[in-house]
This record gives C-alpha cells, structure tokens and sequence, in this order.
C-alpha cells in the first residue's frame, strides 16, 4: 500500500511511540498469544520520523495488515486505518460505529492505551464482520451456533478465505479450555499458556476438514512439540462440539500423562541423588528432564548424562558417555551412547538405577578402549 | 444510465491549481472541490426513426477549498461537525460537489475514515444543493518522487459510491482544442454562459461595466482595452493584498509555533496540560482579533477581486475569439488565459468564504494563507499576462503549452524561455516548497514572490 520508493524509517514520532509501544508489548491479542508486529514506517510530511505504519495482527492464525495513518501536523487526531480486507467496514454509519470504537471516537492522544484499544474494538467489530460474512454458509453457521451455545470453549475466531470474493476456506481457531493447573514446575510465563484447536472446512460443502492442534510456548515445552501429535480423526458428519469434546479428553490425557511422567521423573532423579549423590555434576530441578554425573573404573574419569524422555518410564532413558580427556573435534568431547542396558519400566527407579551402574562399569571400559583409539587414529 | 455517461470534467489549470494546492501542504491536506453538476440530454435518430434520448451528467469541477485544519470539521472516527462545515464553507456550500485527500507517498485507496467521510459529506452537501448523493465524488491524490529528486510523480483517481462499493470514475481534463462548441459542460464557452444557478455571473457584469462595442471595434483592440483595465486595477489592489498577505503569514507562523510549543509541553508534562490549553484559549482570542482586522481588508479584496475576475472574463472571451479567426496556434494561447481566469475564480471563492465567516478560528487562519498565495500569484501571472499579450499581437505562430501541460510541468519548449518558466510557475515553487517541510515555507513563499514579479518584468522587458 505504502509506496516502494518511500523511505522506511526507524524512528516514530514521540507522541505515538507510547502508544505503539503499549501495542507491540501486548503479548494476549485475541486467541492466540502472538505479539502485534510493526513494519514499513513512513512519514506522511517528509520528516524523518515516521507517522505511518502497518501492523500485522494475529487473528485465527492469519495475519491481517493494517495500515495506520496518524498525521504528525495534527496530533490530536486519532489514527486512521486502511485494512486489508476491503468487505471489512465498507458501508458502516458512523453513529453506529462511534458506539462499537469509542475509543477512536473520543480519541484522546494522551492516554496510552488509546492505540491498544482501538485495535481492540476494531478486531472484535471484524470478527462479527466475519461471523455475519458466516451467516450465508448455512451449515457453518449451524456448526458455529452450537459451538457458541457449548460451554466448552472460552473463544473462537472466525475467518472466512479469501476476503472479498466468495470463500473457498474457512477457519474456526478455537481456544479450549482445559485444566492445565495440574501441570507443576511452570514458569510465570505460564499464564498465557494456552490449547487451541484450528479446524480448517473447505471443500464442496465443506466436506473436507482438517484440525490442527496447537499450543503456545511454553506448553510445548512441557507437553512436547504438537508436530508428532496424532490427533483423533474427524469424520464429516460429526459435529464440531462432538470433536471438541474428543480433542479436549485428548489434551486432558495428553497433560495427564505429562503430569505423571514428570512425576516418574521426579522420583528417578531422588533416587539418583541418593544412590550417587557424592558425584552428581548437574541435573535439572524444573523439568526433571536430565541429570550427569561422573564414574571413575581403573582410574579413568568418564561423565554420564543421562536424559529423561517426555515417555518416561515407557521410554528408557537415554544415557551417554562423555570422555572429560578426549576430543572428538575442537570443543566437542568424544562421547558414546550407550543403547544396551537392562532397562524394564515397571522396576522402581532405584532399582533402575542400580541395574544401569552394573553394566555400566562394563561400558566403561569398551569406552576406555574406544576413546583412546578414537583420539590416536585421529593424531595420526 | 450507463456508468459511462457520469464523468468529472475539470480545465488543466484547476487540476493545476489542485496540484499546486496539494504540494504547497507540509503533510496530508483535505479540502473540497467546488463546481456543478451538469446534465445534459441528447436526442439522436436511430436508422429506424426512433429518436433515442441519452442523458450525460457531468461534474465540473471549477475550484477547490483547502481545509487547513481538518480537526476541527470532524472527529478522529470521522463524524463531520456540520456547524463547522457550515462555517467553513458558507455560500459556496452548494457548489460543493465532491471532497479531495491529498496523502504523499501512498497508494489511491480510500482509508476508513473517507469512507464513512464521503458518506457523511455526500448526504450533507447533496442535501444543500439537492444533486444526488450518487454523484458526489472523493479525489484521492498523491505525490511522490523519485529517490534521486528527480521526477515527481501525481496520481490522482475519483471515486464515487454505489452501494458499497467506491468505483472509478473517469475524468476528462478538459482542453480548447476541439469541442469548445459543443456546449459538454466543457470549461471553455466561446461566450459568457448563464450557469444553472442563479447567481448573477460576475464575467457578465465586468463586461458590461466597460461599455464595450464588440461590433465597431476590434476584437485585439477590445482585448487589450480589457486588459489595461484590468491591469490598473490590479495595480490598485497590490498595496492592501501585500500588507494582508504579511499579516496573514505572521499570523499563521504564530499558530504552528504555538502548536509546536505545545505538543512540546504535552509531550513533556502531560500534568501541565491544564494551563496549556488555558494558554491556548488566550492565543486563540489573540488569533481571532487579529482575524477579524484582516477579515475586513479581505471583504475589500473580494469585491475588487470581482472586478478583476470580470475583467479577465472579457479578456478570455476576446483572446478566444481571436483564437478563433486567426492562426491555428491560437487557442492555446487563450488557454493560458483561461487559467488565470480559473484560478483566480477559485480565488474568488476562497476570499468570499474567508471574509464572511467569523467563527472557527483554525480554518480562517488557513483561509487566509491561501488567500494570500492565490493573490501573490494572481500578481505574478497577471504580470505574465501583460507579457502575453504584447506577444501575441506580435508573434502569431508561436507554439505555446496549453492548459494539460501545465498541471503536469511539461512544459518543453525551450525556444520560449519566458513561456516554459510561466508555465512550470506553480510547479517551481512547489519544488521549493517541497524541501522547505517546515514552517518556513511560508515565508519562502513570500519573498520569493516578491522577486518573481520583477523577474517577470525582466522578461516583459526582453519583448
């Protein structure tokens, strides 16, 4: 929209830098937890500080670019906007939208918030665009109803693909509400976490379906990345509240199994410090993810590390030789994995423990002999 | 009706002057396009013998108003203040047929402010001058240049609303070339014709005012009889537009001082914001006596300015009537006319509206400014015009740039050094203005005019 040989500034005019530093650090935008991001700034009278902008602002998974005009000459006036979808606010009368943006209607350039809550009244009046553009998709539409009327989601974001033409897609980004307090160990972060479920109809009659489960940050973290995910099947003739329902035992076991993982994990790391607490190196308090520690056999060092899967106990845990004398290549010490060990999930953690240090010291020395023709193979 | 048959008609020089007006602004500008809505019906045969009626309406765009400060005619959401606007636009309200958006570097696409803004305008104004809201058009223009400074692009697109959608409208800048009879609602009328409203037609009167007798006399002697009127009484006009155009200046570097103090105090203390506004109050009744004392001296203008416009008027009519028996070159030469009589038409408009309002103070400072650049440059081009005229009754056969090149600075006959500086005159001091992005423009502005009318004269003399 802006022109190509308009210079993009860096620098914004003090009087809108509050506002738009208010915005950019607003990181609950909507459903999804995405920050608002800002590019091609501009000046609209040749100065080198930038009055003009475009936001990129996270809804149901789309960016939608905004232009925003303010006029450095007149800084009482408030924003003006050219979105990029052009159904959007068409033919509005301006009484009826004065009630809907209160914000732009009684602009006030001194309060800081003023730009956040103009975005905010301009997004929830596009998702009603969105929901009255749904009202012609009769069967959509019925979907939607339900949902709204279902006490299972917290909220949807609607948007109907491609604007301003008749719509090939449409998307359903839906934020359910699930019981993640169970989950311990979080950061402060962990307030904005969050499980959204993407349903993407397009198709003749919107036959075809796909779902896409996601989570925010720091929930993948604990939950694992929603790559892998192996999410229930959603046939055409199930209702969407009936596969809400599905997904949401689906993140609810998902969060269980993590709960009592974490959990196994715990007690796999009490038991180590136990047995070996004297030769701990490190181990990771939050997550219980890893611990390492050091052996000694005939008077040769070696660190073990030891990492705990998500899947544990169902997975082993993955152990590693790290030599503290050799290199592999420049800052990388030679290290083994060590893949046969006696390993049986149902065993308690330090009988785990015990069993593992039995054949370790066996492992030991094989590594003993590998590190060092390792290391003279690659002096010669 | 056929789409095709609603077009916005507008002469080279006002879309010049549209230009001018737009360049001359520091950052955004809005303002309005003043003019008529004009239908015409045609009646042609069919081979069949059916006569077939086809309806034209055209909108022809005479003038435009800048408006200077557009906060105070509508809110950030865009809802106008018609007080305001009545204020602002006073009589000329009905000739209100459309509004324009001047934005530098961006695309041609209505933001939402203008479209709930030319909802409001359209209804506004087609209620005052009863046109239907259809034909009311926005004009969203944009400049930019190149990075090296050196081509200076305009765009420009006319937009008008059906249903939801803001459609294109085509617009023909209109040229004296070949219909100038055919009577399309053109700008160029080899004589003075009635305008549909009933306002008494200013040219008329100033020709009667010269006792005129077309039939005995000459049409070049009539011409330059017209002109030498009109000369003196510009002469006479100088003195006060000077001392108006210095106080208007001053007064106009007082408000972007003061608004610059105090975005600074805001954006330093917003707790003093209080006394600041208080503050403002006091500068505002400064602003608004010293308007007042101005206000008179322009109502003096506007009536003088009449006169002129009347004298113009007949010179138009004659050189175009010259154009008509004599060499083939001519008509562009009245072209040029024209265009002094164009902008200074819109001049006129611009005066009447500034000297009659008292109310919203911000506008009429603004007012003023333009007042002040539409007379200075009523000065300079009616010192060109002096010059074009003891050349045309010399030189037929030189080729001159019309009316369409102006707007567009391309003037490129380089064989007539005055002419192409005469033309390229808004376009020059736009690219001044251009760098200029402070508040210094203004005063720029003056002293360059002062030197261009004795430049002007130079050139005269080199005849």
């Amino acid at each position: 929209m802006l022109n190509q040989q308009c210079a993009v500034l860096t620098a914004i005019d003090s009087y809108i830098e509050p506002l738009i530093n208010r915005v950019l650090s607003t990181d609950k935008f909507g459903v999804c937890c995405e920050t608002i991001k800002i590019d091609s700034m501009s000046s609209s009278c040749g100065s080198v500080q930038g009055d003009r902008f475009k936001l990129s602002i996270p809804y149901a998974r789309q960016n939608l670019t905004w232009n925003v005009f303010f006029d450095s000459q007149c800084p009482e006036m408030g924003p003006d906007f050219i979105f990029n979808d052009n159904t959007f606010l068409a033919d509005m009368d301006v009484d009826a939208l004065s009630t809907k943006v209160p914000s732009l209607a009684k602009w006030n350039p001194l309060d800081e918030n003023a730009l956040l809550n103009v975005l905010k009244e301009l997004l929830s009046c596009y998702k009603q665009h969105q929901i009255q553009l749904l009202q012609k998709q009769t069967r959509l539409q019925l979907q939607y109803n339900m949902l709204i009327s279902s006490a299972e989601v917290e909220d949807v974001e609607v948007i109907l693909l491609p604007f301003s033409s008749k719509p090939t897609e449409v998307r359903f980004l839906i934020s359910l509400s699930v019981d993640l307090s169970q989950l311990q160990n979080r950061t402060s972060k962990s307030e904005s976490d969050i499980v959204m479920l993407l349903v993407t109809y397009c198709g003749v009659d919107w036959n075809r379906i796909t779902p896409q489960l996601h989570f925010s940050k720091s929930l993948e973290e604990t939950l694992g990345g929603t790559g892998e995910l192996r999410l229930p099947q959603f046939p055409s003739d199930t209702s969407l509240v009936q596969y809400i329902l599905k997904i949401k035992k689906y993140v609810a076991g998902k969060v269980n199994s993590a709960i009592q993982s974490l959990e196994k994990r715990r007690d796999y790391i009490a038991a180590f410090l136990c047995i070996n607490h004297l030769c701990i190196l490190e181990y990771d308090t939050i997550n219980c993810k890893y611990v390492s520690c050091i052996l000694c056999e005939d008077d040769f060092y070696v660190v073990m590390y030891i990492q705990l899967p998500l899947g544990f106990p169902r997975e082993a845990p993955i152990v590693e030789f790290k030599s503290v004398y050799h290199m592999s290549s420049e800052h990388v010490p030679y290290s083994e994995k060590i893949k046969h060990y006696p390993y049986d999930f149902k065993w308690p953690p330090h009988h785990m423990i015990r069993e593992l240090y039995k054949a370790m010291y066996q492992q030991i020395k094989i590594f003993k002999l590998n590190s060092i023709k390792n290391c003279s193979e690659n002096h010669s | 009706m056929a789409d095709s048959d609603f077009l916005i008609t507008i002469s080279g020089p006002a879309l010049s002057l549209l230009f001018y007006e737009n360049v001359r602004s520091t950052g955004d500008q809005m303002g309005f396009l003043l003019g008529e809505t004009v239908e015409f019906v045609i009646k042609s045969y069919s081979d069949l013998d059916n006569q077939v009626e086809t309806v034209k309406i055209y909108n022809n765009i005479e003038a435009v108003v800048t408006c200077p400060l557009p906060n105070s005619l509508h809110n950030s959401i865009g809802k106008i203040n018609k007080e305001k606007l009545k204020d602002f636009l006073r009589d000329t309200s009905k000739q209100v047929i459309g509004w324009f958006r001047f934005r530098r570097n961006v695309g041609l696409i209505p933001t939402f402010r203008d479209k709930l803004l030319h909802k409001q305008f359209a209804s506004h104004f087609c209620n005052e001058n009863g046109s239907k809201e259809e034909f009311f058009v926005t004009c969203l223009l944009s400049s930019s240049r190149s990075s090296e400074k050196g081509t200076y692009k305009f765009k420009h697109v006319f937009l008008r609303q059906n249903r939801e959608i803001f459609e294109p409208v085509p617009l023909r800048i209109s040229n004296l070339g070949s219909n100038s009879f055919a009577q399309e609602g053109l700008d160029y009328k080899p004589t003075p014709t009635k305008k549909s409203s009933n306002a008494p037609d200013v040219f008329t009167s100033f020709i009667e005012s010269l006792n005129l007798d077309l039939t005995k006399t000459s049409a070049v002697e009539s011409a330059i009889a017209i002109q030498k009127a009109a000369e003196e009484h510009l002469s006479q006009l100088i003195p006060d537009l000077c001392k108006s155009d210095l106080e208007v200046v001053e007064l106009e570097r007082q408000i972007k001082e003061f608004m610059i103090n105090k975005k600074k105090k805001v954006n330093d203390n917003s707790k003093k914001k209080i006394q600041i506004t208080q503050s403002y109050e006091i500068e505002k009744d400064e602003y608004a006596d010293g308007r007042q004392k101005s206000g008179k001296i322009s109502l003096s203008k506007s009536e003088s300015s009449d006169d002129t416009y009347q004298e113009f008027r007949t010179n138009k009519d004659h050189s175009t009537a010259i154009s008509q028996t004599m060499a083939s070159h001519k008509p562009k030469n009245s072209a040029t006319y024209i265009d002094q009589n164009k902008s200074r038409r819109s001049t006129t408009n611009v005066v009447n509206s500034s000297s009659q309002e008292p109310p919203s103070i911000n506008s009429i400072s603004e007012m003023k400014v333009n007042i002040t650049e539409n007379v200075l440059s009523k000065n300079r081009r009616f010192s060109n015009m002096d010059s074009e005229i003891v050349k045309e009754s010399i030189c037929k056969g030189e080729t001159n740039v019309c009316g369409v090149g102006r707007g567009r600075g391309k003037s490129t006959h380089d064989n007539s050094l005055k002419k192409a500086r005469r033309t390229s005159g808004p376009e020059s001091s736009e690219a001044n203005s251009v760098p200029n992005a402070s508040f210094q423009t203004s005063y720029n502005q003056v002293t360059k005019k002062k030197v261009d009318p004795v430049r002007k004269s130079d050139t005269t003399d080199n005849h």
